[in-house]
């Protein structure tokens, strides 16, 4: 079952990771959440540099109401900090991205990177050992070969399930910005990175060299107005990508056109709308995150108050706009100066490109169903967590307490919104309606609920839990 | 809201009032090009100035102040966004201000070298394509840029220090990322480095000597630093950043607070707009003041006063402050302002009454304006004679301080704010 919006879709909530209390320490802030292409793993990366993977539990696969329990399958250390003595400037450890490989073998593979180093991890399990030895004791000293009277041949037997990390790539010394970006291509050979001013071509066999393929360094550093914010190889045709600049266009490349890319093959862009426009419209237009649908007919962008979805065949506005947080325009000053309005959101499209979904403030996140033209804002909290329960849309209202109803608890005012609770990453499973959603340090697994016939639909939580 | 995403009305009755004002107020097309701005009537161009110049404001804080204890670089995307941000006013001011006697304007721009900048170790680049020595050593701060002489020739803020770094007049301001890390990001504090920052001799030999040999009397030009609690009520919440732990003045040089490289450069020419734009508080302005005390006010001044800013403050100063300015009109074509601004033109220049003719400045009707030539003329006239009256050049300013009484001016730009 992939994706939805044939009805009403409703949320419940699944499992919650990471620390309870309130004090959070930097280094456990979650900073990208990725699912693996079978759906089963689920890697989050987080500000030291480590990378958490979950894994879906094989047993309660085929049971539909615990079909999203995941629990922890690998911990590593991906990045250390480091420090760069050239520039006396310290090298964040934190994971901008993790990419999974499509699976080939047994093993699982994953590019994690952090500002300027990217490393291809291989993540295997371990579950039998050989024993029985001729010339070693179990401990594995080796018997003193005079006592050895009979030829043994270890036998493997099986072992506790045990999962290694360890690294096969580094990708260092290609990037002088901060990669913002890594995406793999379809031909499964290679990848790109992306900072702030490149796009850089990698052989995933080969890490002592990457080619150049986009370059929007000015010759003269003054000129620089515009950056890269986001790239992503198209995900069926290896010769394409597109990146996102910080003006809000969007350019796609052919590679086959020229080695060199700069020129672009098409380039997306909406005109400004004039009657919105202000001192922070270029702030606001810079494009957060770009993802292709599954599909690759379609591209999403997010820039600070939409989400965007293009039609490839388009390039002079989008097909469809969607307001994730349009209360937020007049306080744009407020937030420039707190430096919310340079918060990167990601978005993320479910397994069939039916619906798109995006974080916003306060814990909340928000999502589009295209096909039945509704939204919805859930949120991400501590107090709804209670297996399976359900979560209630919730709704900002604008405006002071005029429009606000106060006895409603599932309205909140603009004013009272938490900005230091804001929803950066989220991730939908390809094939299933389960999303991870990670809020500053915890991260919060949904399921979409699963109508059982036999019960009503306004069976409260607790009722579900004593039906099941 | 469906996928056409239809927009709320906006609400004017917004308690932040100047957040409403913001979108009510068309902005002037930047270097976009486009049809010139349209000033609302009134008290919204009021607000719209008052906005304008907090965002002017916030946007130089955001450029100096690096959150990050040890120090790591400065995120690409932010400094550009925030560097075409002041970009854009400072294009508008110049659109508006063509009346305006020439005031210079702060470029917020870092030199062009920079720790992310990867001709980093460089030699520098020939003179005329920017200041910029690429050597991490000695003439750091002055950020290359350039302040066009157009530009400059507008600005009616409190941006009335000369930006210490030359630039080839034409030239936009560079992106903070150029900036070298002008004085060493390591170095937490001091006068020491602040020297060094102060006189680039390669900053000295460029192009625009007349320019370059500002930079030391600039410094002393930037209005003596208000006491922090001297600050009048601002209407937006302003961060409470508090001084510098770092004690620098006007150039704090890439302490450990400050993002190193980039920021360093546009910190000093940001501290020097700031205190200029805090003058309000100390209406007599943004005089020759002398170079030595005022490098000692600038190592004791402690930087809050950069978050002193006050709109409302900054508003009536920004129409007051062309009164003050004792700078000669500069000849309208930008290409010659900087050329022709010499050392002793302004230091001694005879003040043109043109200046304090507030009719002019303002004639986009700022209503605060009206009243503050009366407050501050008389300010004004004091702090001039003083300066002017003392020969030599370095030492021009005069030894006297401002002698104004900020409260009595809080309490003046209260009435005015309020009103």
């Amino acid at each position: 079952m992939a994706g939805g919006g044939s009805e009403d879709m409703q949320w419940c909530f699944s499992q919650v990771k990471g620390a309870i209390d309130d004090d959070v320490a930097e280094a456990d802030i979650i900073s990208t959440v990725e699912f693996n292409h079978s759906g089963e793993l689920l890697a989050t990366g987080d500000r030291g540099g480590r990378v958490v993977i979950f894994q879906q539990e094989v047993e309660n696969k085929s049971v539909p109401e615990y079909r999203s329990e995941y629990n922890v399958y690998s911990t590593f250390q991906s990045h250390e900090p480091e420090f760069d003595y050239l520039k006396s400037l310290e090298i964040e450890e934190k994971i901008n991205k993790i990419r999974w490989l499509p699976q080939k073998n047994a093993s699982q593979f994953l590019l994690s990177t952090n500002d300027k180093t990217i490393k291809l991890w291989k993540i295997s399990e371990r579950d039998k050992r050989p024993e029985g030895y001729n010339l070693k004791e179990e401990d594995g000293r080796y018997i003193n070969p005079g006592n050895v009277t009979s030829l043994r041949v270890p036998v493997f037997r099986p072992m506790d399930l045990m999962v290694e990390a360890s690294p096969r790539r580094v990708f260092s010394n290609a990037h002088t910005y901060h990669i913002n970006s890594i995406s793999v291509n379809s031909d499964h050979e290679t990848y790109l990175s992306a900072d702030d001013l490149r796009v850089n071509l990698w052989n995933l066999e080969i890490n002592d060299r990457s080619f150049n393929i986009v370059d929007i360094k000015p010759a003269n550093m003054e000129d620089l107005t515009e950056i890269i914010t986001a790239a992503e190889f198209h995900p069926n045709h290896c010769h394409t990508l597109v990146y996102s600049s910080s003006k809000g266009s969007i350019r796609l490349c052919d590679m086959r056109a020229s080695a060199l890319c700069d020129q672009h093959t098409k380039l997306f862009e909406e005109p400004e709308d004039p009657s919105n426009r202000s001192f922070f419209s270029e702030i606001i237009s810079s494009i957060s995150d770009v993802k292709f649908s599954h599909s690759g007919r379609y591209l999403m962008t997010r820039d600070y108050l939409t989400v965007k979805i293009w039609d490839l065949n388009m390039e002079n506005r989008p097909i469809e706009t969607y307001q994730v947080h349009e209360y937020l325009r007049n306080k744009m000053c407020s937030l420039y100066e707190n430096d919310c309005l340079f918060d990167k959101f990601e978005c993320c499209w479910n397994g069939n490109d039916s619906v798109v979904m995006t974080g916003s403030y306060n814990n909340f996140f928000r999502m589009f169903d295209r096909a039945q033209r509704r939204d919805a804002t859930l949120e991400a909290s501590r107090e709804h967590n209670l297996p399976l329960q359900l979560l209630k849309p919730r709704r900002v209202c604008t405006g002071g307490g005029g429009g606000c109803s106060k006895r409603k608890k599932d309205e909140i005012s603009v004013d009272s919104l938490d900005f230091n609770k804001k929803i950066l990453h989220t991730a939908w499973h390809p094939n299933d309606n389960i999303i991870a959603v990670a809020t500053i340090n915890n991260l919060y697994i949904f399921q979409d609920k699963v109508s059982d016939p036999d019960s009503a639909d306004d069976l409260s939580a607790s009722d579900m839990m004593c039906t099941i | 809201m469906f996928g056409k995403g239809a927009k709320r009305k906006l609400d004017e009755e917004d308690d932040e009032g100047l957040e409403g004002q913001a979108l009510a107020s068309p902005v002037a097309p930047g270097a976009a090009g486009g049809p010139g701005p349209r000033w609302p009537e009134g008290p919204s161009k009021v607000s719209y100035t008052l906005q304008r110049q907090t965002i002017f404001n916030i946007s130089l804080m955001k450029l100096m102040y690096s959150h990050r204890s040890p120090p790591a670089e400065p995120r690409l995307e932010r400094r550009v966004l925030i560097n075409n941000m002041l970009r854009r006013i400072q294009e508008e001011l110049k659109q508006e201000g063509a009346l305006r006697p020439p005031l210079l304007l702060l470029p917020p721009s870092p030199p062009p070298d920079d720790p992310m900048d990867e001709t980093f170790r460089e030699a520098p680049p020939a003179a005329g394509s920017g200041p910029g020595p690429a050597s991490p050593g000695p003439p750091p701060a002055m950020p290359a840029s350039p302040v066009t002489p157009a530009s400059a020739a507008q600005l009616p803020q409190q941006l009335l220090a000369l930006p210490p770094s030359p630039a080839p007049p034409p030239t936009p301001p560079p992106p903070p990322h150029t900036a070298t890390p002008t004085c060493p990001p390591a170095t937490p504090t001091g006068p020491a480095p602040m020297e060094a920052c102060l006189t680039p001799a390669s900053l000295l030999e460029d192009n625009d000597t007349a320019f370059c040999t500002l930079a030391p009397p600039t410094l002393p030009l930037s209005p003596p630093p208000t006491p922090p609690n001297c600050q009048p009520a601002s209407p937006l919440p302003l961060p409470p950043r508090g001084p510098s732990p770092h004690g620098a003045g006007f150039f704090p040089p890439a302490p450990a607070s400050l993002a190193p490289g980039p920021p360093a450069a546009i910190a000093k020419t940001a501290a020097a707009a700031n205190t200029t734009t805090t003058s309000p508080t100390a209406p007599a302005l943004p005089l020759p003041s002398p170079p030595l005390p005022l490098r000692d006010s600038r190592t004791t001044a402690p930087r809050a006063e950069v978050a002193v800013v006050s709109p409302s403050s900054i508003g009536v100063a920004a129409d007051a402050a062309p009164a003050s300015h004792p700078y000669p009109p500069a000849p309208p074509s930008p290409s010659g302002f900087l050329s022709d601004l010499a050392l002793d033109d302004i230091l001694f220049a005879d003040i043109d009454t043109s200046m304090y003719d507030f009719d002019a400045c303002t004639t986009a009707g700022a209503v605060t304006a009206k009243l503050s030539p009366a407050v501050t003329a008389d300010d004004l006239l004091k702090s001039l004679t003083s300066p002017y009256a003392v020969a030599p050049a370095p030492q021009v300013s005069a030894n006297q301080p401002f002698k104004i009484d900020l409260t009595e001016l809080d309490h003046i730009m209260e009435v005015l704010v309020g009103s």
